[in-house]
């Protein structure tokens, strides 16, 4: 009959706390309990890029703009071919990105077999004319490019950077939105998922 | 009357010059000192959309840049703050604003440290009560026992 707590209240020696073996696991609960918190607030204010919502642009008409072409003197508006019956791949790039050269090569491709259905319109951003020309002759890029020296073109489309490409149908709604480079592969099945397909 | 009115005019400059720091125009951007720090704190509302996890205001990306220099023409043009946060809104999307939306996950960045805070208060005043009512020394603990608890104890200790 005599035990740990009876000690404790006649002022025996004994250690300052004598804690329970099975309470012992309680020490840790405000460990868990923090870094369960810390795990929720993380996740709250974090957007990882994979997780990034699709762009509100998505179902909305194309933002316009007028821009100067790299080749030629008068300024584009992008009116006359947005809704004009032809779908639009809108492709920002850049002179000084190296991701855009992988993609140079299929959207000349997509140009050259489906020009007929569809429009390749590149814009390039923040560039100089001089770097935008070179890296269009050395990549043989001869569909149209306008230029955007301040890239404020991107703003209006919800640019995270360079390449991105839009894909807009032939009503002029902006559709599908690719990150990163894209393939001629990529932007046909977009469009056949639309059912507005590039014929064969 | 003269001298009343020299008085006048003396005050009504000096007035304007008392005030000039207000309309003083910063050089480089054409902004007032007061729309210069609207703008300033515009970019601390804002994401960089280049690295998304840090404000506008710490990044000097192209994007970055050019999108300040926008929030500067708009403050010019005299947006208000909430057309002008509204307008990256409908870009970019709700996540472009630096602080977390107050509705679904986000709610729990709001939510989580006011409960973090709570339970921090609670569990301290939880443990000054335990250390107040439990760890006295010995002599008082010898005081408030009383002759019957005395008792019962050496009782228990003789057995």
């Amino acid at each position: 009959m005599y035990n740990d707590s009876m000690r404790d209240v006649t002022g025996d020696t004994l250690p300052d706390r004598v804690v329970p073996p099975r309470r012992r696991w309680l020490r840790w609960l405000p460990l868990v309990i923090a870094g369960g918190f810390f795990a929720l607030f993380a996740r709250a204010v974090m957007v990882p890029v994979a997780d990034l919502p699709d762009s509100p642009l998505l179902g909305r008409s194309a933002p316009g703009f007028v821009l100067a072409p790299l080749e030629g003197t008068a300024p584009v508006d992008s009116a006359a071919f947005f809704g004009q019956g032809r779908p639009v791949v809108l492709n920002f790039w850049a002179s000084w990105c190296t991701v855009c050269v992988e993609e140079a090569a299929d959207l000349e491709r997509l140009h050259l077999e489906d020009g007929d259905d569809l429009l390749v319109l590149g814009i390039a951003i923040q560039d100089s004319p001089a770097d935008a020309r070179r890296f269009a002759r050395r990549h043989g890029m001869s569909y149209p490019i306008l230029l955007d020296p301040q890239g404020r073109s991107g703003i209006d489309y919800g640019m995270l950077g360079v390449p991105e490409t839009f894909l807009i149908d032939r009503e002029g709604i902006v559709r599908h939105r690719f990150i990163g480079a894209v393939t001629a592969a990529q932007v046909r099945d977009a469009l056949a998922s639309l059912g507005q397909a590039v014929s064969p | 009357m003269t001298v009343r009115r020299l008085f006048g005019l003396g005050l009504s400059l000096w007035v304007l010059l008392a005030a000039s720091p207000s309309l003083a125009v910063v050089e480089t951007t054409g902004l007032t000192v007061e729309q210069e720090s609207r703008a300033a704190a515009l970019y601390g509302q804002l994401k960089c959309p280049v690295c998304k996890t840090q404000a506008l205001g710490a990044s000097t990306t192209f994007l970055a840049e050019e999108m300040k220099a926008q929030i500067r023409d708009m403050v010019r043009l005299g947006a208000s703050d909430q057309e002008i946060l509204q307008h990256y809104v409908d870009r970019y999307g709700e996540w472009i604003l630096l602080s977390p939306p107050v509705h679904g996950s986000g709610l729990w960045a709001w939510l989580v440290p006011v409960a973090a805070a709570l339970l921090g208060v609670f569990g301290a005043v939880l443990w000054l009560r335990r250390r107040a009512g439990g760890g006295p020394d010995d002599a008082t603990v010898t005081e408030a026992l009383s002759g019957d608890e005395r008792r019962a104890i050496d009782a228990l200790v003789g057995d």
